[in-house]
């Protein structure tokens, strides 16, 4: 996920615009905001709570009913010993983990695509992958979150990941119990306890080496790490969940205050919106939901002429309980309009749709498998999707589809062995010859082996 | 500022490895007449366990004992305002389950075990303990129970009355 921070530093720097950008940077900004994930469980949550992590992950990142009621209570649930401290009135004012809250998550990898990059070795091998150090947990009774810090191995740097600080409490409203509280965090829906939006969403893994479609709606991961926002939520009486917000531009790895040289900053605030309606059927979970951001961005500086997007999104989460096992399955369809009034586009509108299904059947705690197919269409733009060697579209096009099949073995479960292979029907608008240099979508299929480790 | 923060470090002292004597509230059992039992079965009802406790109980330092063929009738409530939490009563097994579980008898269990109940969510569970043997209440949301937050029920074929007391909690 530090890669995100680096390569969206490049995106930012070049066009402001997060649907596309020219050429090889283009590429590597699609990367930077959707393809490059890895999204994680936090060991230093488990030593806070004396509980395994399968008690609130199906399958790490993937929340249990009790792992969406941890984070929704601001991370404070503890069976650790505490040290407590008191003012000479009695009234408690410290309370701390005796267990330092640090965790730590190595990963080392495998990628090999079905024909190689041009001019390039195929058979990659990431070691590390990503090393993460992880922070998190309760720091007073109502307040909690955790803090990510990853080592890129491409750029040697160490940087902001994930993070979400949140405050909260309970209360009674008509009658039914009502959870509400304030999270600050640097990634739309980095804050969400389902797992069928973006920054939690599968694959949960995926490789930073193997070619990426070009396009990515703004809320897709394409914000993550370049903003800081703040948010209200409530969830009343377990079935109603409302969230709203706003993120403002806040990058990593570029000079404060942001001038004439920031490049994809956003126009004052970007509000934020959340609705999920979870139930339950018998032993069945459900939740279905919407979710969006709308944004005006400076293509270049601080003023001027802005472009605007507005993401629109549906997602569901499913659970289905069998006995040891259980099936899931997360699904979202987000919409993003884009008016580009500033220019940086072909055309003056364009829209984008994706759409994500993953079905994982898991055994127990030790395996999952896991079908996912994905599509991403959208408006032709010759300027945001222009022809490059395997990299650009001879079409002009961002559509792209596939599927990604996915095995997890977990003999202990901080420990995961992920085989992946991303299967592309389609990649920047054709089946074949699809850069007008002679690639085929199908020479992107990718091969993925990593291996986890978290302590 | 200074004499305020060492003071405060002073009474710096470790919290949560104490463990309170669990107080047996009578009123939890209500015998009514031809042969049924009601018991006020509340999840979290305490902090001990980080609130996985059943009136305060876990890992098996509460026994319900009732006598074989009674109506069992468990007044659920969820009293964490943090985690959800179910019943079930089960088979008493080592290791107590992770999860997917089944009810030792008949509707033993409250309606969404998997998930639990939210803060304040309540039902009533009523079976026949027609089976005499030993058994466990248990919290079924995944890994809760494994986490101790279980405590026995005893179906007896010579007792005649129903009591609860409390016993010796399993140690890890």
């Amino acid at each position: 996920m530090v890669l995100a921070i680096g390569l969206t530093v490049v995106l930012a720097h070049t066009t402001g615009a997060g649907a596309a950008v020219p050429g090889a940077t283009r590429l590597r900004s699609y990367e930077a905001g959707y393809a490059v994930t890895t999204h994680v469980a936090t060991p230093s949550f488990a030593r806070q709570t004396g509980l395994a992590c399968s008690v609130c992950h199906t399958h790490y990142p993937e929340l249990t009913a009790t792992g969406r009621a941890f984070k929704l209570n601001g991370y404070v649930y503890r069976r650790a010993d505490s040290l407590q401290g008191r003012s000479p009135e009695g009234q408690q004012n410290l309370l701390l983990n005796l267990v330092t809250p640090l965790s730590f998550m190595f990963q080392t990898s495998y990628t090999a695509t079905k024909k190689a990059q041009p001019g390039t070795q195929n058979g990659v091998i990431f070691f590390p992958d990503q090393l993460s150090l992880f922070t998190g947990g309760e720091i007073t009774p109502h307040v909690g979150g955790f803090v990510q810090v990853t080592f890129d191995p491409q750029s040697g740097s160490l940087g902001i990941d994930n993070t979400d600080l949140r405050y909260a409490n309970h209360t009674t409203v008509f009658g039914s119990h009502t959870t509400y509280g304030l999270s600050l965090n640097n990634n739309p829906t980095v804050q969400d306890v389902w797992n069928s939006t973006p920054a939690w969403g599968f694959p949960y893994g995926s490789s930073a080496a193997a070619p990426a479609p070009l396009a990515a709606t703004q809320i897709d991961g394409t914000l993550g790490q370049q903003v800081a926002g703040l948010t209200a939520y409530t969830l009343w009486n377990d079935h109603i969940y409302l969230e709203g917000g706003a993120y403002r531009s806040a990058p990593v790895g570029t000079t404060r205050p942001l001038d004439a040289t920031a490049a994809g900053v956003l126009s004052g605030v970007a509000p934020y919106w959340r609705a999920a309606f979870p139930n339950t059927f018998g032993s069945q979970y459900l939740s279905i939901g919407t979710y969006g951001m709308t944004m005006k961005m400076f293509p270049a500086g601080v003023s001027g002429p802005s472009n605007k997007f507005t993401d629109i999104a549906f997602d569901a989460s499913y659970l289905l309980p069998l006995g040891a096992n259980s099936f899931t399955t997360d699904a979202t369809w987000i919409h993003e309009t884009q008016r580009w009034d500033a220019g940086g586009a072909a055309n003056t509108r364009n829209t984008l749709n994706t759409v994500r299904f993953d079905a994982m059947y898991h055994i127990g705690h030790e395996y999952a498998f896991t079908v996912a197919p994905f599509v991403t269409t959208g408006t032709a733009d010759t300027l945001l999707y222009a022809p490059a060697p395997m990299t650009g579209s001879r079409l002009g096009s961002p559509n792209f589809s596939g599927v990604i099949g996915e095995v997890d073995v977990m003999p202990w479960q901080n420990l995961r062995m992920q085989f992946q292979y991303v299967y592309y029907g389609k990649f920047n608008g054709a089946k074949s010859n699809y850069d007008g240099s002679g690639r085929n979508a199908s020479d992107n299929n990718t091969v993925y082996i990593l291996f986890w480790l978290l302590f | 500022m200074k004499r305020a923060l060492a003071l405060a470090v002073f009474a710096a002292a470790p919290l949560a490895s104490q463990a309170p004597t669990l107080k047996v509230d009578p009123a939890w059992l209500k015998v009514d007449s031809g042969s049924r039992v009601e018991f006020s079965l509340v999840a979290g009802l305490t902090t001990a366990n980080g609130g996985m406790n059943f009136n305060g109980a876990s890992a098996g330092g509460l026994t319900l004992t009732v006598p074989a063929h009674w109506t069992v009738i468990l007044h659920f409530r969820n009293n964490d305002q943090v985690l959800p939490h179910s019943a079930m009563v089960i088979a008493a097994v080592t290791p107590v389950p992770v999860s997917g579980a089944t009810p030792a008898f008949e509707h033993a269990v409250t309606h969404r075990a998997d998930q639990g109940l939210p803060a304040d969510g309540h039902e009533d569970v009523q079976f026949v303990a027609d089976k005499a043997g030993s058994y466990l209440v248990y919290c079924a949301v995944p890994g809760h129970g494994a986490a101790g937050m279980w405590i026995r029920l005893e179906v007896s074929s010579t007792a005649t009355q129903p009591q609860v007391a409390a016993t010796p909690p399993k140690t890890q």
